[in-house]
């Protein structure tokens, strides 16, 4: 793993403009993704994660969505200078990605093929027989059986787990030094979510890219990533190494959020609660956005956003009160 | 376990097919067996897990039990009497006593209907209450599953994904059922929701003495939830076992297979997975033999020719496997 930083989000904030009012569903949010290194990005629903991956992929729908302020630097340069051709030709080649459903990102009426061969076309200029040759090897390359026939397939045809597959086919074809993976295996089951995640790591590990893997589930994370950022209505209020963080939580919406998830390896008793539930992004509480929430909330708090403290190597959190040990 | 009451819900033999039709006239071409020979039984305030992956049966069995699907062979016994040969005003009265809550609170709620009407609509079905005694019902049952009743002229828009599950638990104990079935009830939620959710549903059990039958992919939860679990693939029952007995030792390949697929949330129990090759076949086309055997790494020749029975296995558990594991594995 290279020390060498790939991609750099800087006080990003995204706000989409409704009815209802500015919803900021990205309020300062700093990232970083080292060359090689697999990076997970959890937080529950609305806590703006997504939206996080479509502002790096200059995909965020607009109106009503608008990026507001913020640096994302990727391989030294910042994509939010760049026109939407040159995006254009960043996404799927440079970077690429992976959704959660990979029934709704593949078109339901052309062949698998004709679809992966579409984006060896487009990116490499090459002659659709040896992008045809391309795209039977990425489908060796991530254990799909029979892939010649897999090839003249149309995607109802095959199952969520190959179809993801495919998704993982198409986005390493071009070999991108980022895949930015959306929840990509949350409408799988287990065994299969099993199979695609280690199947995910190889091959990333292989060509040295980088991986921004965006989940809600802990475990997957534990399971599958180098370093973890927690977020939390819009802001990361967490990150450091998975070692660290599964360790000694040092936020304490982290440590709810581990203590809360029934523990398939041991009985437990009583389950840890947060009360309440995730805040109204239009109106979010002042000053910390988790002190609603929090048991060990004070005025301070409710009134002082907090700032970046360091409480271990490369471990940072958003707290006035950090948990020890 | 000494333990052995009468079971408040037996089921023997159950079987689920549907019709795979085709073509113009729409003639039936085979059979998904969704559910092909279930056994189980749920005890007096016990909750029986019933875990698999997606498309291995486990809603069909509790669409079945709640009646919802008309059964294709087997019985199911509520009390000792047998649900499936109940018709029109004695089933109606049965079914007091079989309650479901679903996986997503968005669907199963009319989203033109206030939450009290929702929530009363059984109590008025039934002609249990009407008027300003119904009005009083459903203020109690918001109060026991943690809302305000104050709320109940709201329409289930108004409320968060974890309040309209409340709302639809509020509605499933209208009518003071035994037997609750708990289809994915946190599944559309998030992780600090849920765990919300399940308190309630066992401080629910305890207060209110129901039985549960807790359908579940998510082994984490049905560990917490459950006393008895049973494991299902394609169709069938492959294990049932107390929830302890089952993730300390599991007897069937499948099971230590499922219970190896979890991601473990500590980081330095990355190597020790075994993970399952392939995908579930199509339940229109089930392997022979064992179910199983065609991504079963311990399969032999006969797994693929003869179909293992679930059998007992001692201590309260079952197993159908040919070649059950054991300590020495």
């Amino acid at each position: 793993m290279g020390e060498k930083l790939l991609l750099q989000v800087e006080d990003l904030h995204t706000y989409f403009y409704t009815l209802q009012g500015v919803i900021k569903a990205i309020d300062g949010v700093n990232l970083c993704v080292r060359e090689g290194e697999i990076l997970g990005l959890v937080g529950e629903s609305g806590c703006g994660k997504s939206v996080t991956a479509l502002s790096i992929l200059g995909l965020v729908p607009s109106p009503p969505g608008r990026v507001e302020g913020g640096r994302i630097l990727f391989e030294g340069e910042d994509l939010l200078a760049k026109t939407p051709a040159e995006m254009r030709s960043i996404r799927g080649s440079r970077i690429a990605m992976i959704f959660q459903e990979p029934m709704s990102s593949l078109n339901p009426v052309f062949r698998i093929g004709d679809q992966m061969i579409e984006v060896i076309k487009l990116h490499k200029k090459v002659s659709t027989g040896s992008a045809r040759i391309q795209a039977l090897e990425m489908l060796h390359e991530v254990r799909m059986p029979d892939p010649e026939a897999v090839l003249a397939k149309y995607p109802f045809q095959l199952s969520g787990g190959m179809l993801q597959r495919v998704m993982i086919a198409i986005a390493l074809s071009c070999e991108p030094s980022l895949l930015l993976a959306d929840e990509p295996t949350t409408a799988l089951d287990v065994t299969v979510q099993a199979q695609i995640l280690n199947l995910m790591k190889d091959l990333i590990r292989k060509r040295n890219a980088a991986v921004l893997l965006i989940t809600h589930a802990l475990g997957v994370v534990a399971q599958t990533c180098d370093a973890v950022s927690v977020m939390y209505a819009g802001t990361v209020v967490e990150s450091g190494s998975v070692e660290s963080i599964f360790r000694s939580p040092a936020h304490p919406y982290t440590r709810g959020l581990m203590e809360c998830i029934p523990d398939p390896s041991r009985k437990s008793d009583k389950l840890k609660i947060i009360p309440g539930t995730v805040p109204d992004p239009v109106n979010p509480p002042p000053g910390c956005r988790f002190h609603p929430r929090c048991y060990k909330a004070t005025a301070t708090c409710s009134q002082i956003r907090p700032d970046p403290v360091r409480v271990g190597p490369g471990h940072v959190v958003c707290c006035h009160y950090p948990e020890e040990g | 376990m000494t333990r052995m009451p009468k079971p408040l819900l037996e089921v023997r033999g159950l079987k689920k097919y549907f019709e795979i039709r085709k073509g113009f006239l729409m003639r039936t071409v085979g059979w998904v067996k969704a559910v092909d020979g279930v056994d189980l039984a749920v005890y007096p305030l016990e909750t029986l897990g019933l875990v698999g992956e997606s498309g291995c049966g486990k809603t069909t069995v509790g669409l079945c039990i709640a009646r919802l699907y008309e059964v294709t062979s087997g019985k199911i016994y509520f009390q000792g009497a047998d649900l499936t040969s109940l018709a029109g005003e004695k089933l109606r009265a049965m079914r007091r006593n079989i309650q479901l809550v679903f996986q997503d609170p968005q669907s199963s709620l009319d989203p033109r209907m206030t939450i009290k009407r929702s929530v009363g609509a059984p109590l008025a079905i039934h002609g249990l209450a009407k008027g300003r005694a119904l009005e009083e019902r459903v203020a109690d049952l918001l109060r026991m599953v943690g809302l305000d009743p104050q709320h109940m002229n709201r329409y289930p828009h108004e409320f968060s994904g974890g309040q309209r599950q409340r709302i639809g638990i509020a509605r499933a104990l209208a009518l003071s059922p035994k037997l609750l079935i708990l289809d994915e009830p946190t599944s559309a939620l998030d992780v600090s929701v849920q765990s919300q959710i399940l308190n309630l549903l066992r401080d629910l059990q305890q207060r209110l003495r129901l039985s549960y039958l807790f359908i579940s992919h998510d082994l984490g939860v049905v560990r917490y939830m459950s006393s008895r679990i049973a494991v299902m693939y394609l169709g069938k029952i492959v294990e049932l076992a107390p929830s302890e007995d089952l993730f300390c030792m599991p007897l069937h390949p499948y099971t230590q297979a499922l219970l190896s697929s979890i991601p473990s949330t500590n980081p330095a129990h990355r190597a020790m997975r075994v993970t399952l090759e392939g995908d579930i076949p199509s339940p229109a086309n089930p392997p022979s033999g064992c179910r199983f055997h065609t991504r079963c790494t311990y399969a032999r020749a006969e797994c693929a020719k003869l179909e293992p029975a679930l059998q007992d296995a001692a201590a309260g558990r079952y197993v159908a496997c040919h070649f059950p594991l054991s300590n020495s594995r």
